[in-house]
């Protein structure tokens, strides 16, 4: 059997059009309605962290309680789980801690977050990135 | 076909005005109105008209409910992909922690002029990144909430509708601009999950609409075009500032004289704004001169070697060329140690680490096999890479001509760039950069490939004595 090389160039262009055509249902729709159905159940710090294959999303949300206009201390690895924080608690500002003094209850006038510490006591709240893990604790 | 490739050549036109206002009020560090770009749009979709090239004669329609069923299963997956874009706030990576964490800060009345941008304590994952798509966003979110994300949906059809109609417009049969807008609007890269999405967030979709309008405008000789898409290159992504240098590059050599001035003028200019910007951005002090300076002194050399080059035979223009090239390579290596300063800046982070080259060369045969076998996986980007090499490898007696040098001559520099990339990459982990780069660098071309390719396959048609009518259409062009 003879084969036209034009026939198959539109061969191959149709192809693209078929594979395409063929994702739709699985893809295009399926998963991408999974996708939307979870994070909206799971709330956008659980679902980005489940997906990212990254721990510590108690501690963002336990910050996203403070006050919006606060600021939060940081310190550690600043790659990792830390790159998701500064979105997530938007419009609180992540700052890091070395550059607060200890005594110091505002930065740059916006006040520093504070949480209870396990002793009872309100301390200003310290956000930790160890790599694929954020913790909290307090100074 | 005329109408609506008013409507996308003044979209262009339009992001690229709104590109230059937000990122001249934003040097002055004046909020950027969220009103501006749907009026900048406006005001591109009524100078569309303005050096306009003529479209060549289109041949006909292909069968109405073969055109109803495509477009149909089109419109209903756009239409999923666009709620996934609006249902939530971005659910990946990059979408999240960097383009639209500044979109929302940028959406902020104060617009630059606040402590995320102007204060170095706080933490910012990509203070040097370009910021076209976060104006763009802020402006859709302070006008419609998180429906602004809609933003994404359109320059997606934006995006397809380009293709097709630039297809259409180099007098290809109805048929074959069919199969290349459904084969971007379709493209696995593009409506898939996951990184470099449609609705992921990230500005892959914007940065191959760029080269998109680089491809068209080089396919139908529209320099007006042309200067609005290499406008946008350097303000879309940090990979836009080495494809818009390789453009200009390549009309330096290739001409003719006002598609190089219109290629040149665009990319000066996005320079000349986004560098003192990403200065200001870097340092977290006033501008001074010296970057806007150096962009349209580079600029205006680049005019100069066109003009050069229009006068020189070629034996002269090839040693021209050769000392060039060696004078751009002194000069990075004598800019070397001031790159190794800016680690905040993408490609001096690339080009800083020119000496691991060597090295990273023993490595080039497991690097073009990843981004082989990335190119031609049909679930990310489906034939559109094999098409295309299988039209660029294949005699030209059987395929006929490519219908732009140019353009395939950009596509072969932007590919190669691609390759340079793994070649100096700051990451130490070949393998680890191939899986999570490789997919999103390849995207950037696959659009301008698929464009290419399907104005070639219908050069290819309407020369073939025996093409399908299903495709082609029935009636004659006379180009036969």
């Amino acid at each position: 059997m003879r084969v036209s090389w034009g026939g198959v160039l539109v061969a191959l262009g149709c192809l693209h059009a078929g594979i395409g055509l063929a994702r739709v249902p699985h893809d295009v729709v399926g998963q991408r309605l999974a996708e939307v159905r979870a994070c909206r159940a799971e709330g956008d710090t659980r679902y980005l962290f489940r997906t990212a294959f990254l721990r510590g999303a108690a501690a963002v949300e336990r910050l996203r309680t403070t006050p919006a206009d606060s600021v939060i201390l940081f310190r550690g690895d600043g790659k990792g789980a830390l790159e998701f924080a500064p979105a997530l608690l938007w419009p609180r500002l992540l700052v890091h801690a070395d550059r607060v003094p200890p005594e110091a209850t505002t930065y740059s006038g916006r006040r520093i977050a504070r949480l209870p510490s396990p002793g009872g006591r309100f301390a200003q709240a310290v956000l930790v990135g160890e790599g694929k893990a954020l913790r909290l604790e307090t100074r | 076909m005329e109408p609506g490739w008013r409507w996308v050549r003044g979209a262009v036109l339009g992001l690229a005005l709104f590109g230059l206002l937000a990122h001249a009020l934003a040097l002055l560090l004046w909020p950027v109105p969220a009103v501006l770009l749907p009026l900048s749009v406006a005001v591109g979709v009524f100078l569309a008209g303005v050096a306009l090239p003529a479209a060549l004669p289109g041949a006909g329609p292909p069968p109405r409910w073969l055109t109803g069923l495509v477009l149909a299963v089109t419109a209903f997956a756009l239409a999923v992909v666009g709620h996934g874009a609006v249902a939530t706030a971005e659910r990946e990576w990059d979408g999240v922690v960097s383009w639209g964490l500044r979109a929302r800060v940028l959406a902020d009345p104060r617009g630059l002029d606040q402590p995320f941008f102007t204060d170095p304590g706080v933490y910012h994952h990509s203070r040097a990144y370009p910021l076209l798509q976060p104006f763009a966003l802020a402006a859709m979110l302070q006008l419609l909430g998180n429906g602004g994300r809609i933003l994404f949906p359109l320059l997606h059809m934006l995006l397809a509708a380009l293709a097709g109609l630039a297809v259409a417009r180099r007098g290809a049969p109805q048929g074959v601009a069919l199969l290349a807008a459904v084969g971007v609007a379709l493209l696995p890269a593009l409506v898939g999950n996951g990184g470099g999405g449609v609705d992921s967030g990230y500005a892959e979709l914007l940065m191959t609409l760029a080269l998109s309008g680089v491809l068209a405008a080089l396919l139908l000789d529209d320099h007006l075009l042309l200067g609005a898409a290499a406008f946008l290159l350097p303000l879309a992504k940090p990979e836009g500032t080495v494809y818009a240098a390789a453009l200009v590059a390549l009309t330096t050599w290739t001409g003719p004289r006002a598609r190089h001035g219109a290629a040149t003028l665009g990319a000066t200019l996005a320079f000349a704004l986004w560098l003192p910007l990403q200065q200001r951005l870097t340092t977290f002090a006033a501008p001074g001169p010296v970057p806007a300076l150096a962009a349209l002194g580079v600029g205006a050399l680049a005019l100069a070697a066109g003009e050069l080059r229009a006068r020189l035979t070629p034996r002269t223009l090839a040693l021209f060329g050769g000392i060039a090239l060696l004078g751009g390579v002194a000069a990075i290596a004598w800019l070397l140690p001031w790159l190794r300063t800016r680690p905040d800046v993408l490609v001096a982070q690339y080009l800083g680490g020119a000496d691991r080259l060597p090295a990273r060369l023993m490595r080039l045969p497991e690097i073009l096999g990843g981004l082989l076998a990335q190119a031609l996986h049909p679930r990310r980007f489906g034939t559109c890479y094999l098409l295309l090499a299988a039209l660029a490898l294949t005699r030209r007696r059987i395929v006929g001509r490519c219908p732009s040098r140019p353009a395939l001559a950009f596509l072969g520099c932007g590919l190669l760039s691609v390759v340079a990339a793994f070649l100096l990459s700051p990451e130490p982990d070949v393998r680890h950069h191939l899986r999570s780069s490789a997919t999103r660098l390849l995207l950037h071309w696959a659009v301008p490939a698929w464009l290419l390719a399907t104005a070639w396959l219908a050069e290819r048609l309407l020369d073939a004595a025996h093409a399908p009518r299903w495709l082609i259409g029935g009636t004659d062009t006379g180009r036969r």
